[in-house]
């Protein structure tokens, strides 16, 4: 009940935001938002599946370069992002049999790899990617983009937090907790970890082609192997293990650089390292872990 | 096979980790609807041959035959499919879900998982986290966990251990109450001789990877060489 009001009260709050906040900082939500899907594409594959993944850049670039070159071509935008995260998804599915054969700190590596080939790739098919330059995108007005960024955002947590709780959900926390039984009770675990990582891949890919639309713009640079590691620590930050971490993580990554600039311009960098190291070493479980623990602590006081 | 026909024929299992011969071509069979017992000494191979018989290893040599389907090559989850469920030496549950999820993942739906909860005894631990339940309330969660697959093949893994003596009892009447209530067919590893000498049908010994001794309960107790190694050790 208390929980429904809160997530009630928030999207309120979300929608009322436009109106009464400076425009850019609205922009700024607006990335949020889809940095927050991209996490949560994390979560649900390294929280749920402990399976880990460094170049989840790469499917956001995929995603984003499947809605510039599909809506330079004339289609509709709503018809980009589903193709963004079909074609996401579908390459997160083939790249998931691949990682599979792969664990722990291999599977690391493999998707390290992954994000720096990102760059290569695309300036090497220039004729479709427009190369090193990159390609244009109409742009749409920013309230558009917000109210888009942060409906979609809603659907997708909407539908991770009911597919968590499914049966899919259950047989991915299954393989987690323990393989050994999970095989014994009947979970296939090539299905499940390899549907889970085409799931946090097409998330990813709807954030690259919601970034795409509020940049107006994809060029290969965009999508470094930073990227990559930006989301990862963003995951990390907000909580693995609850799905709202990946709203804070969002909030995380798109706000805490640009607080860092307004700290000190010169060290930026560290002031962002700092906090970050901070919040880690108190905050194991991540933002939303802490707090998790705080609200059911002050719930336990209140009996 | 007292007139039962053979639910599993295990025929000619062999495997080795390194140099360690933990079962060296063994055979035999479990009638169907019957309670068989698995014995023997620490580390005769009674685990490994589960294990074997649920696709976690597999035999370098030997076949797993169920209701006339060999089984040696399949995937643990489609052995599992078959309908063939099991608990854990060890316990395995799923440490970060309740009792009532880690029943869920054995089939069951959520009212079905409850009443079987409730067959083992463990109702009120439902919405508990099972990390950080007593031994003895996750044993009997695994049960159910395994209950949940309406299981034609119970494997049970030392049912009785970490149990009082005085707990032996209460065992035996459930393992003989799931036996009827659920129409299963049970192999049981168990190192408790009263109760495997009050359930099972039938005792099938093993000694360093070897079948030793095979009969009904009172042949067994009058082995001869199952005294030997029971008392050797
Ligand atoms: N995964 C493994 N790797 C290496 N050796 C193993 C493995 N599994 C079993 N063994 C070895 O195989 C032999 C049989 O072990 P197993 O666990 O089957 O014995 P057990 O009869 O179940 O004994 P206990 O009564 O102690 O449970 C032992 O020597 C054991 O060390
Ligand atoms: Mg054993």
């Amino acid at each position: 009940m208390v929980r429904w009001l809160g997530i009630a009260a928030f999207a309120v709050v979300i929608a009322a935001l436009p109106r009464l906040v400076p425009q850019f900082v609205a922009f700024e939500l607006t990335y949020a938002a889809a940095y927050a899907i991209a996490i949560v594409g994390l979560v649900i594959l390294i929280g749920r599946t402990g399976q880990i993944s460094l170049g989840h850049g790469a499917f956001v670039a995929v995603g984003g370069y499947t809605l510039a070159i599909l809506v330079t071509h004339g289609v509709p935008y709503g018809l980009g992002i589903v193709a963004a995260a079909l074609i996401a998804g579908l390459l997160g599915v083939a790249l998931g049999g691949i990682a599979l054969r792969l664990a722990g700190v291999y599977l690391a590596l493999a998707t390290f790899a992954l994000a720096n080939s990102v760059a290569p790739v695309l300036k090497r098919f220039g004729s479709l990617t427009g190369g090193a330059q990159g390609l244009s995108i109409p742009s749409h007005s920013e309230t558009e983009l917000y109210y888009l960024t942060w409906g979609v955002a809603a659907l997708l947590f909407a539908l991770a937090y009911f597919g968590l709780r499914s049966r899919v959900g259950l047989a991915l926390r299954a393989l987690r907790d323990s393989e050994i039984a999970a095989v014994s009770f009947g979970v296939n675990p090539v299905f499940y970890k390899t549907l889970a990582f085409g799931w946090s891949s097409a998330y990813a890919g709807v954030a690259g082609a919601l970034l795409a639309l509020a940049t107006a713009y994809v060029s290969p640079d965009v999508y470094s192997v930073a990227l990559s590691l930006n989301l990862l620590v963003g995951a990390v930050i907000g909580g693995l293990q609850l799905l709202w971490g990946a709203l804070l993580g969002g909030l995380v990554i798109q706000f805490f650089p640009l607080w860092s600039q307004a700290i000190s311009p010169a060290l930026a960098a560290v002031v962002y390292g700092i906090a970050l190291i901070l919040i880690m070493m108190f905050m194991p479980g991540g933002i939303a872990g802490a707090l998790g623990r705080r609200m059911s602590f002050i719930r336990r006081g209140h009996e | 096979m007292n007139g039962s026909a053979a639910m599993v024929s295990v025929e000619g299992l062999s495997i080795h980790f390194g140099g360690v011969a933990a079962l060296s071509d063994l055979s035999f069979e479990v009638g169907e609807g019957q309670i068989t017992g698995l014995i023997g000494p620490n580390g005769a191979g009674k685990t490994t041959c589960f294990n074997c018989i649920t696709g976690l290893y597999r035999p370098s040599a030997g076949t797993v035959v169920f209701k006339g389907q060999n089984l040696t090559r399949l995937a643990p989850h489609r052995i599992a499919g078959r309908r063939i469920a099991r608990t854990f030496q060890n316990l395995e549950l799923f440490p970060s879900m309740t009792a009532l999820e880690n029943v869920m993942v054995g089939g069951a739906n959520r009212a079905r998982a409850l009443e079987l909860l409730d067959y083992v005894g463990q109702r009120d631990n439902a919405a508990r986290i099972v990390h950080g339940l007593p031994f003895g309330a996750r044993k009997m969660i695994e049960i159910a966990r395994a209950l949940a697959m309406e299981p034609e093949l119970l494997l049970l893994d030392e049912p009785a251990s970490g149990f009082g003596h005085d707990a032996i009892g209460q065992i035996g009447d459930t393992i003989e109450r799931i036996r009827s209530d659920f129409k299963t067919t049970i192999l049981m590893v168990e190192h408790s001789m009263q109760l495997v000498m009050r359930v099972c049908n039938r005792i099938i010994v093993l000694q360093s990877g070897q079948k030793l001794a095979e009969g009904d309960p009172a042949a067994i107790a009058a082995n001869p060489a199952v005294i030997e190694a029971y008392l050797g050790s």
